[in-house]
């Protein structure tokens, strides 16, 4: 009867017992909840997938808000994907069978039951128990600190794409069916315990590359409060203010000297990013990350005009709307064969590929077609170094650019804004920091000697401010929360093919219902979870 | 007074075989006994005592006492077909049997073309579907039996060989056909509930040829096979000529885009007429008593795709000798099985119908790009998102499956000395197998461009998998006839089994290093089993059978699993009234129920809480270090068996002296406990989605099977038989939650899921968009009927609808009629189903807007596609859904027999057939009998044609 017992023969498959023996287990599964955000399984490229019953391809997390926060809005149209749902994206026009929908809920619950378990695994007791206290006692509120931040930034998140959701924590056990809270207990959660580690973290800049500092904590409550008001209708734009400041004022995550190293295969030397999850082109192989922008921007053909770093690898099924190309001015919306990386241009941001390419994203008298010509191709990814060469000749297979998962950029302007919208500064303030960014942009004032971007008080506004975002974030998977938070999701402001059902001469977007302001809870959890209430209106 | 011990054997005076159902009793007295399996017998007698010898299916024989041993052969009683048919860990006499059993032995005039032993339960077995290979050789037929239980699990049947149950991963496609004598299917829980938790599926018992019983000369058999292969049928797409005439009016590309010069048949260019030939030599005998059999086999076939080839070389060996004084028997069989497979990818079917007939097979690119074959180029450029030339594909890929298998069995029975009622069996089987896998596709071959790294660097695969399996099964049989006229017949037994697998893969590519993991893992199942027969007078029948199962799959909780089943048999001609009625030689009611166990679920540790360690390719940085991340896995700690219960109804029957014979069956059958693939709630576990048990489904059915002899005269033999099935399945629960909304996607293509699982409706059952048609009845493009029933256009799901059409033929059947005249033999088997439905997506996919990308590659269309003038793929349509309904001619044969060619026993046959001649069907596909019934690159069946040679001395 003994045989009855066996256990795993492979040694890649651990029971518990043996992956929490010692300290480096702890670090890899905390490794996890980190990867968990950025690669999508367990073995690439596109192996061993997290999620089941579902695209390894498209399971990571970066990949998965791309869809909702980029292709949802004015950003972003995309060519492909319609078995995944991704003309429901181009119509706003989803439901609760939206394949692509579950994504990036699943991923989002997978990584907060990731977390829990790492921090039922790693109490005191349990290291008592394994012998572990005293080797780890000096780093294991930091490793628990850094798992509550990913389950915070999850939830926060969760609050942010979906509202209310099912909760769960480490105090209940693997099985138990969670329970629904309201966006007010999820974001309240999700402050709370930001709020108790923040301290906890460490030091800024003391932590190891890819993994997260007290920095990270105050950008997250800043972004938090930033929206508080759309989320939970409780202003709070004087504690956005202060953490932006805070994270601006630190001083260990400067702005980098040029907006275009940001998103290049060297990243990593750029100091702006706050919390970079680490990719590269040997041991983050995946259909996700980086990866995934660079090739879903970029299509073979294109590589015949410039150096993108991975040859002619690319699938080329996302262009811009032209409602993005448009916030540059006409000058630099084109791309110059010549000047491959803008450098003539005045906003150095205004990365777009034109050759053959239609700027419209329609065809006249034709419904929406997957033509990867229509619709300018977004460039601002490059998986080469500031140097401008590549990695090897040909480019690498994969990419090596670092994901910018917060960077201080963003804490500008979300420090400008939450004046403007009545934290307790000075306009001067404010446009100050927006100048900053456009400075930098431009390469102008302290960034060099280019003409200047600067705007004036009279320029600076709420809807500047709004534009401004989308040109120094846009593919950053921030557009969708932006335009809520502006009001001009749904209604008021309309781009190419919202609101249409795709056919021909139908491009002109139109107002949508305000229930789109959220995504439905994917109808999975409905056959499983008795204690859910859809979001309204969805059926 | 003084008694006298008196052995002997009985054997059926016309084959010499053993007769093993024989009865021994005391004219006048109360004793008796019963033979055992080698139709052996020892009895205390007072000298002189007539002794009388039964056997159902005999006529019955007194004899003296006065000898030792009695040699005794028995006649059969021509008013009774009596067979005895082989049943979990045992045999009974066919009419003696309780439970539904079909035995399929090979009739060597009218066997058709029987390369995979699959291959010889096509159409043969009422409730039993059995969809064949695909056409490449050495492909492996489906079998389901009743449908099958499960939906995620498994839905093969336990395959049984020697009494050595093998593992549901094991192909059968390894044993060689000519080795094999007969196949048993138990399809009620009353035959299969002895096999417990692996028995939901039903059971296939096949049992090998063994050496003579009766001591004579050697018998030589060789057989041997000459086949050509032909394609079917091929995909209507343009030819180069009308290509280029519509290319300009209907393709959106650029004004400057150039067609080819060349004319390519791509389809004519991946297929080709084939050859195979199939030897096969036995020897069999009884030398010193020992029965022996031996035999030596040899396939060679090349599919009609080039580069694809199938060899199979087998031998086999068994011996069966005995001692003392035949109380213990030994059983010895041993196969050495040697494949060497050169598979192809089947995505060379789709790309050679869509691949632009303008374009060169040949083309000469700089820098060595593509080896001299066609590659898509812009500026110089492959383009990776291009098609691959399915040429290149083929010729420049190098693929070798190398399997060595071994597999075999000693069995020993011993009966008791003193104690001659009391039997033991002990079994000791094993099966091994090692498979090599290699594919080697070298640098800048066209492949090396759109696919691996895009870069022109090739890869080498490797892997190798081995798997041992070892069994162990002893049992104790008891057998004793009360009264002369009843019997009582009792079994108890163990079985302990492992199954353990370990695979290695290897990857290499050019200057990457290599993160391919090894896996290991085994399973032990552990059972306990008991069966119990009671017959009156041979007129009623009682079986009861109860078998407890311990598995490692599941946890300490859920280990262990009872599966109890019970019988009944009322033989009506035993009854005064019915025996008068000359008419009527056999009639039989069977009445049964039992509870049988589906325990094959995938993983080995499904109960377990597992951390998987990632490998080298997915790692996270922590500051200089890459780590291996370790991630806790989904499990379900209170997983266990799927659960069946099964009532059947049967009635057999033989009236005129077998001139027309038949059984018919209605089952009704419920599983519980149903794995099912769903969803978890969002947080709860480290998924989100797990196998779990969850559902139930209700199978019911009524099965038919005729047969007879309308001709039986001296120079001419006419047979027919046939059956038909009628099998519904429902599912009756699926989820925690089931709604009118809510089911299970299954039935993917390109993450496009075609089918769901839904209560109240049929597994796999097609989930399509309505489409709506102009008033000329033609289709409108992206325009269906929602279910408000206005048009829309939107794809989503919630505009689909459950058709009510699944893939699972609710109808089979399946005839095989032979005539002989004289020398002559002429023989036909056909099968055939109707009520299922397949997907035509190799059709859906073809578009005007796939005939040029937008990446500047042009690509084919079928002609279907062009009159139809859809722009883009509307692949959920349910035009597409079309009917599977067929019937297909299986084969035709014709044979002529030579007889005592130059001596007594020495014969030769010749003959010729046509294998799969013609389906008919409605299905504009090229042919509609798809497992899934989806049709997407499916490697169609080819037609054969066959010229066989056998030749016995």
């Amino acid at each position: 009867f003994k045989d009855l017992d066996t256990l795993p023969l492979n040694d890649r498959q651990l029971i518990s017992e043996q992956v929490y023996a010692t300290e480096q287990g702890y670090l890899a599964v905390l490794a996890k909840l980190y990867g968990s955000l950025i690669l999508n399984g367990q073995d690439g490229p596109d192996r061993d997938g997290d999620l089941g019953g579902l695209d390894v391809g498209y399971s990571g997390y970066t990949r998965a808000i791309f869809y909702l926060q980029e292709c949802s809005t004015d950003e972003v149209a995309l060519h492909a994907g319609s078995s995944q749902g991704s003309r429901d994206f181009l119509f706003v026009n989803w439901n609760p069978s939206t394949p692509i929908l579950q994504y990036a809920y699943y991923r989002l619950y997978m990584t907060i039951a990731y977390c829990n378990e790492f921090l039922r695994e790693s109490t005191d007791e349990k290291l008592q128990s394994r012998g572990l206290l005293d080797q780890m006692r000096s780093k294991i509120e930091y490793y628990r600190s850094e798992a509550r931040f990913i389950r915070a930034y999850s939830y926060s998140m969760i609050c942010d794409l979906y509202g209310s959701g099912p909760f769960i924590d480490e105090s209940m056990p693997v099985g138990v069916i969670p329970q629904q809270r309201s966006r007010a207990e999820i974001y309240n959660f999700a402050v709370n315990e930001l709020e108790e580690i923040k301290d906890k973290l460490r030091l800024p800049g003391t932590n190891d590359y890819g993994r997260v500092d007290q920095v990270a904590s105050w950008f997250l409550l800043s972004r938090i409060y930033l929206n508080s008001e759309t989320w939970v209708g409780q202003p709070e734009y004087q504690k956005a203010y202060d953490y932006a400041s805070m994270v601006i004022n630190s001083g260990q995550y400067p702005l980098a000297s040029d907006w275009r190293h940001i998103f290049l295969a060297d990243n990593n030397t750029c100091q702006e990013i706050i919390w970079p999850l680490v990719q590269d082109g040997e041991y983050t192989i995946n259909s996700a990350g980086t990866n995934f922008l660079m090739k879903a921007l970029n299509n073979g053909r294109m590589s015949n005009f410039y150096v993108t770093g991975i040859g002619a690898r690319s699938w080329g099924n996302a262009r811009a709307k032209t409602q993005l190309v448009e916030k540059f001015s006409p000058s630099d919306q084109i791309f110059d064969i010549e000047d491959t990386w803008g450098d003539k241009k005045a906003d150095k941001r205004a990365q777009f590929f034109t050759e053959g390419h239609t700027k419209e994203t329609w065809r006249s008298n034709q419904p929406f077609i997957n033509d990867f010509t229509n619709g300018y191709a977004i460039i601002k990814w490059r998986n080469v170094n500031k140097n401008r060469e590549e990695l090897v000749p040909g480019g690498t297979t994969y990419t090596y650019i670092d994901y910018p998962m917060f960077r201080t950029a963003d804490a500008y302007l979300m420090a400008a804004e939450a004046i403007l919208r009545g934290a307790d500064d000075s306009r001067a303030v404010a446009l100050e920091y927006v100048n900053e960014i456009r400075d930098r942009a431009y390469l102008s004032g302290s960034y060099g000697n280019n003409i200047s971007g600067r705007i004036s008080d009279a320029e600076l506004t709420l809807d500047f401010i709004l534009d401004e975002r989308a040109r120094e974030l846009y593919t950053e998977s921030v557009r969708r929360t932006d335009l809520i938070r502006f009001n001009k999701f749904t209604k008021g402001y309309n781009w190419d093919w919202k609101g249409s059902d795709g056919t021909a001469n139908n491009f002109l977007g139109r107002d949508v219902d305000d229930k789109f302001k959220l995504f439905p809870i994917p109808d999975n959890e409905f056959t499983v979870n008795p204690n859910l209430t859809q979001n309204p209106d969805f059926r | 007074q003084e008694s006298l011990l008196v052995t002997g054997t009985v054997t059926d005076k016309e084959t010499g075989e053993p007769l093993i159902t024989a009865l021994i009793s005391v004219k006048g007295g109360a004793s008796g006994t019963a033979v055992d399996a080698s139709g052996n017998f020892r009895i205390s007698v007072a000298p002189n005592t007539i002794l009388i010898i039964s056997s159902i299916g005999y006529k019955t024989k007194e004899i003296m006492a006065n000898q030792d041993p009695l040699i005794i052969s028995l006649e059969p009683n021509e008013e009774s077909l009596d067979e005895v048919v082989v049943i979990g860990y045992g045999r009974v006499r066919k009419s003696d049997a309780t439970g539904a059993v079909s035995t399929v032995k090979l009739d060597p005039l009218n066997k058709g073309l029987i390369l995979t032993p699959q291959d010889a339960l096509v159409g043969k077995i009422a409730g039993v579907n059995v969809v064949p290979g695909t056409g490449a050789p050495g492909s492996e037929g489906i079998i389901r039996i009743r449908m099958g239980a499960s939906l995620s699990a498994s839905n093969d049947p336990l395959i049984v060989i020697d009494g050595v149950p093998i593992a549901g991963s094991a192909p059968l496609s390894s044993i060689n056909p000519n080795d094999i004598e007969s196949f048993t299917v138990l399809k009620d829980a009353s035959a299969t509930a002895i096999y417990g938790s692996r028995a939901s599926n039903g059971v296939v018992i096949i049992t090998t040829k063994k050496g003579a019983a009766r001591s004579g000369k050697p018998q030589v058999s060789y057989t041997a096979n000459f086949m050509v292969n032909r394609v079917y049928d091929f995909f209507d797409v343009l030819s180069a000529d009308e290509y280029r005439e519509i290319f300009p009016v209907k393709a959106i590309a650029p004004e400057d885009f150039q067609l080819g010069s060349a004319s390519t048949d791509w389809q004519r260019e991946i297929y080709r007429t084939s050859f195979g030939t199939d030897h096969s030599v036995s020897l069999s005998g009884n030398s010193l008593n020992v029965p022996y059999r031996a035999s030596v086999g040899y396939t060679n076939q090349d599919g009609i795709i080039s580069e694809n080839n199938f060899q199979r070389s087998n031998v086999s060996l068994g011996i069966s000798p005995k001692f003392f004084d035949s109380h213990l028997s030994l059983d010895i069989n041993f196969k050495g099985i040697w494949e060497n497979e050169r598979p192809i990818s089947t995505g060379v079917i789709g790309s050679a119908i869509s691949f632009d007939p303008t374009r060169p097979v040949r083309e000469q690119h700089p820098n060595n790009v593509g080896l001299g074959y066609f590659v898509w180029m812009n500026e110089g450029n492959p383009i990776s998102l291009a098609p691959t030339n399915p040429v290149a594909n083929l010729f420049l890929t190098n693929r070798l499956n190398k399997e060595f298998r071994t597999l075999g069995n000693i069995a020993l029975d011993y009966v008791v000395h003193g104690f001659e009622d009391l039997r033991i069996n002990t079994n000791f089987g094993y099966d091994i197998r090692n498979r090599d896998f290699s594919e080697i596709i070298p640098d800048n071959t066209p492949a090396t461009f759109t696919s691996i790294r895009n870069d022109g660097r090739g890869r080498q695969l490797f892997s190798e998998n081995q798997n041992t399996n070892f069994i162990f099964t002893t049992y104790a049989n008891y057998n004793k006839t009360i009264r002369n006229r009843n019997n009582f017949d009792a079994m108890v037994g163990y079985e302990w089994q492992r199954f353990w697998y370990s695979v290695n893969p290897q990857s290499i590519v050019r200057d990457i290093v290599d993160t391919s993991v090894p896996d290991e893992d085994a399973l032990y199942l552990l059972s306990f089993f008991t069966r119990a027969n009671y017959s009156i007078g041979s007129k009623i029948l009682f079986t009861g059978t109860l078998r407890a199962d311990g598995s490692s799959r599941f946890s300490q909780e859920n280990r262990w699993g009872y599966f109890p089943s019970g019988a009944v048999a009322y033989r009506l001609t035993e009854e005064a009234f019915i025996k008068n009625i000359s008419a009527i030689s056999d009639l039989k009611f069977r009445v049964s129920y039992g509870k049988t166990g589906q325990q094959d679920i995938g993983g080995y540790h499904p109960s377990l809480a597992t951390y998987t360690v990632s490998t080298n390719a997915q790692r996270y940085l922590f500051g200089n270090e890459w780590i291996n991340m370790m991630r806790p896995n989904g499990y379900d700690p209170n997983i266990r068996w799927e659960t069946t219960s099964t009532y059947n109804l049967g009635f057999d029957f033989s009236l005129f002296k077998d001139y027309v014979f038949g059984s018919i069956d209605v089952y009704h059958r419920t599983t519980n406990d149903l794995l099912n693939r769903i969803a978890v709630p969002a947080g709860s576990n480290f998924t989100n989605i797990i196998e779990t048990n969850i559902g139930s489904m209700r199978n019911q059915g009524v099965e038919f099977a005729l047969g007879g002899t309308p001709i039986k005269k001296n120079n001419l033999e006419w047979t027919i038989s046939g059956n038909f099935t009628y099998n519904k399945a429902t599912i009756t629960k699926l989820n925690t939650i089931d709604t009118e909304d809510n089911f299970v996607k299954t039935g993917t293509i390109s993450r496009r899921d075609f089918q769901i699982h839904k209560v109240g409706h049929t597994p796999n059952t097609f989930f399509l968009l309505q489409q709506a048609y102009d008033d000329n009845g033609n289709p409108l493009e992206g325009q269906y009927i929602g279910r408000d029933g206005a048009i829309t256009s939107s794809e989503q799901d919630a505009n689909k609808y459950v058709t009510g059409k699944s893939s699972l033929p609710p109808y089979f059947y399946g005839i095989s009629t032979r005539v002989t005249y004289k020398s002559w033999d002429f023989g036909m088997n056909g099968h055939g189903s109707f009520g299922n439905y397949v997907l035509n997506y190799q059709q859906a996919g073809q578009t005007l807007m796939s005939l040029f990308s937008s990446e500047g590659v042009s690509s084919n269309i079928s002609r279907q596609a062009l009159d139809r003038g859809f722009v883009m793929e509307r692949y959920f349509s349910d035009m597409f859904l079309e009917s599977g309904s067929f019937f297909r001619f299986d084969n035709i044969t014709a044979g002529y027999t030579i007889n005592n060619i130059w001596k007594e026993g020495s014969m030769l046959r010749l003959a010729i057939s046509a294998q799969n001649m013609l389906i008919l069907t409605r299905y504009s596909g090229v042919d509609p009998e798809i497992f899934n019934g989806l049709d997407n690159n499916v490697y169609q069946r080819p037609r054969i044609f066959t010229c066989s040679i056998n030749f016995n001395f």
